[in-house]
């Protein structure tokens, strides 16, 4: 009895504390109220709309509306039969290695060189120099590599003028890898070394008087203190790298490739991007327009580089004890 | 011995310092084709190309196109429009976000904490997005610029952080005085946190400043278009650049597409270069913030 009651008291006490908090306090979930509104609307309705990649997506009808597609796995059996998916599939793919291969070394290759020039000035000019592409925008960067290897641009006739004949490379299948690389490269090399150049930057320089009183020259410094101490971020940033093999930079492509390269070019998210909203999804402009399609292969796309990041941290957790969970 | 060894600049030295300068000549060269080829002649390009200084010193191309029918400016006024409001929205929703979560009577911070995370590894794809944003009817509103992206979860947390590193007894000191959270959060927090601010500031608006994706979606009204867009048109699409200016008037002028392209090219981001240079500590630490979470 006496249990009972004091049990009611301080349930009472309880809720007259939460109406004291909330008298005092509304004003904080106002605050949150336009966050949460659109994260709500422009995170959570998308992620809710990856049911069209199930149904028979009708624009007059919306998500909430359209017929399920019969069977419900339809669009993903088309997709497997779809002439097209081996080359999206082995583009996205190539694409993404070959990137991997040679951007993810470039700035710790960078960053190594950086850390070998005592030049205060120099380093701070060179190093200010490697950043600027980073903040100049796809457009003008694609512009710019355009205008390079134009027909009437400095590449070709400089090449003509050794007496090597090219052509626009912005037109040639075989070269759209590594232009979409090097292009990379440019803009990001000298913005992803800062990374490694911190972590560079907190090595313990005790270490480096020990290896030069035990007689290591520059290189053995570098590889037998610098890229072990490196390490660690090196391997976070290659979880990150490696689960992004999937995800290419499909907006960068769009501005880049044009029918006669897409033999090499074509990826899944440009594909998706054809398919779903501009309508030209074969070779030249069909005019087929396959939502509910288009939808099932970018969800194809998301699952694959989820698992990816999920394995290459397992693998990472494993063999070298970092991982980012 | 061994630190006069160290000193001494060797072969070794030499090579790094060259493959240094050869790089910053790699970075630096195509802005600078750019700038030579847009100050030359129309005639001297087709003569011989120039590589290393303008031929025909001219600024034609410049005049030409800040006096024709394309009116640059007016794509200009858009992108700033864009990236000085998107980024103020931006920041502002952001730290109300934020502030909640260092309020030690703020119910419901595991649920918003997860509600958010969630969002940085799961996403709707391209395609939910674009028809959502279609349905909103946001296409061809200058909404579609400034709302959609104004709340990430990354950088709510990174301001959290940053919150929470404020002493609290600056703002138990304010509570007394009966200042409200709002007053709390604009005249405690929001000074203190000034390179906070200062750093997503400049990240916003260069983010703005460059995006051409979303304005390329959902914007096909002449007067709304950003400065991407007109680039975009006129610089990698093969017919846009005579969409936009006369071609027989630039033949009368002596002046060939590359001038056109190549002076868009130096307008476009001359006011990025100018400030990049006392901007670049923050630009800097931009990346190290980021990767403070990671």
């Amino acid at each position: 009895m006496v249990n009972l009651q004091t049990r009611g008291l301080s349930r009472n006490t309880k809720r007259h504390r939460l109406n004291t908090n909330l008298q005092r306090n509304w004003p904080l979930y106002t605050m949150v109220l336009p966050g949460f509104v659109l994260i709500l609307i422009f995170s959570y309705i998308p992620m809710y709309g990856i049911v069209m990649a199930f149904q028979n997506f009708k624009p007059g009808l919306g998500f909430f509306h359209s017929p399920w597609a019969q069977p419900w796995y339809g669009h993903f059996a088309r997709m497997f039969r779809d002439v097209y998916f081996n080359r999206i599939m082995q583009n996205t793919l190539l694409l993404g290695v070959y990137s991997l291969l040679w951007s993810f070394p470039a700035p710790i290759l960078l960053a190594l060189m950086f850390n070998e020039i005592k030049h205060k000035g120099y380093k701070r000019v060179s190093q200010t120099i490697s950043y600027m592409p980073y903040f100049l925008s796809t457009v003008i960067v694609i512009g710019i590599m355009k205008l390079l290897f134009a027909t009437e641009g400095p590449i070709i006739s400089v090449a003509s003028d050794l007496g090597i004949e090219m052509e626009n490379l912005f037109m040639e299948p075989k070269a759209f890898r590594s232009l979409y690389i090097g292009s990379a490269i440019w803009t990001g090399v000298g913005y992803n070394s800062i990374i490694y150049l911190a972590a560079i930057s907190g090595i313990n320089p005790e270490l480096y008087e020990a290896a030069i009183i035990d007689g290591g020259n520059r290189l053995q410094q570098v590889w037998y203190i610098t890229i072990p101490s490196i390490m660690p971020t090196v391997i976070i940033l290659l979880i990150f790298a490696v689960s992004g093999i999937v995800g290419n930079d499909y907006q960068k492509i769009l501005l880049m490739y044009n029918p006669a390269t897409y033999k090499t070019a074509d990826v899944i998210g440009t594909y998706v991007y054809r398919m779903g909203i501009s309508g030209d999804a074969g070779t030249g402009g069909t005019g087929i327009l396959n939502q509910s399609y288009a939808a099932a292969v970018g969800l194809f796309q998301s699952v694959f580089s989820f698992v990816l990041l999920v394995l290459t941290n397992q693998f990472a957790r494993r063999v070298g004890e970092t991982s980012l969970w | 011995m061994a630190r006069g060894k160290r000193n001494r600049f060797n072969i070794w030295d030499v090579l790094i310092y060259g493959v240094i300068g050869m790089l910053s000549v790699f970075f630096l060269y195509p802005i600078w084709y750019c700038l030579i080829t847009s100050l030359s002649s129309g005639k001297a390009l087709l003569r011989s190309l120039p590589l290393l200084w303008p031929r025909d010193f001219t600024f034609e191309a410049y005049r030409y196109i800040f006096t024709s029918e394309a009116n640059i400016f007016a794509y200009y006024r858009n992108t700033i429009f864009y990236a000085v409001v998107g980024t103020a929205i931006s920041l502002t929703l952001t730290s109300m976000m934020a502030y909640p979560f260092i309020v030690k009577d703020f119910i419901g911070k595991v649920f918003l904490n997860v509600y958010m995370v969630i969002t940085m590894f799961f996403g709707g794809g391209l395609l939910p997005y674009f028809i959502l944003v279609s349905e909103l009817g946001l296409r061809n509103t200058i909404w579609v610029m400034l709302i959609p992206g104004a709340v990430g979860a990354y950088t709510v947390i990174i301001f959290r952080t940053f919150f929470n590193s404020v002493p609290a007894s600056l703002r138990e000191a304010a509570y007394i005085d009966g200042a409200g959270h709002y007053r709390v959060l604009a005249q405690i927090l929001v000074p203190v946190s000034k390179p906070l601010f200062a750093t997503f500031a400049l990240f916003g608006m260069v983010g703005k400043w460059n995006e051409w994706f979303t304005p390329f979606l959902f914007i096909t009204r002449e007067e709304l278009k950003p400065i991407q867009v007109f680039l975009r048109e006129s610089l990698v699409t093969i017919n846009g650049l005579a969409d936009q200016f006369s071609v027989g008037k630039m033949a009368q002028l002596d002046i060939l597409p590359q001038n056109i392209r190549t002076a868009i090219v130096i307008i476009t981001i001359a006011p990025i270069l100018c400030v990049y240079p006392f901007l670049q500590k923050y630009f800097a630490s931009g990346i190290m913030i980021g990767s403070i979470k990671a």
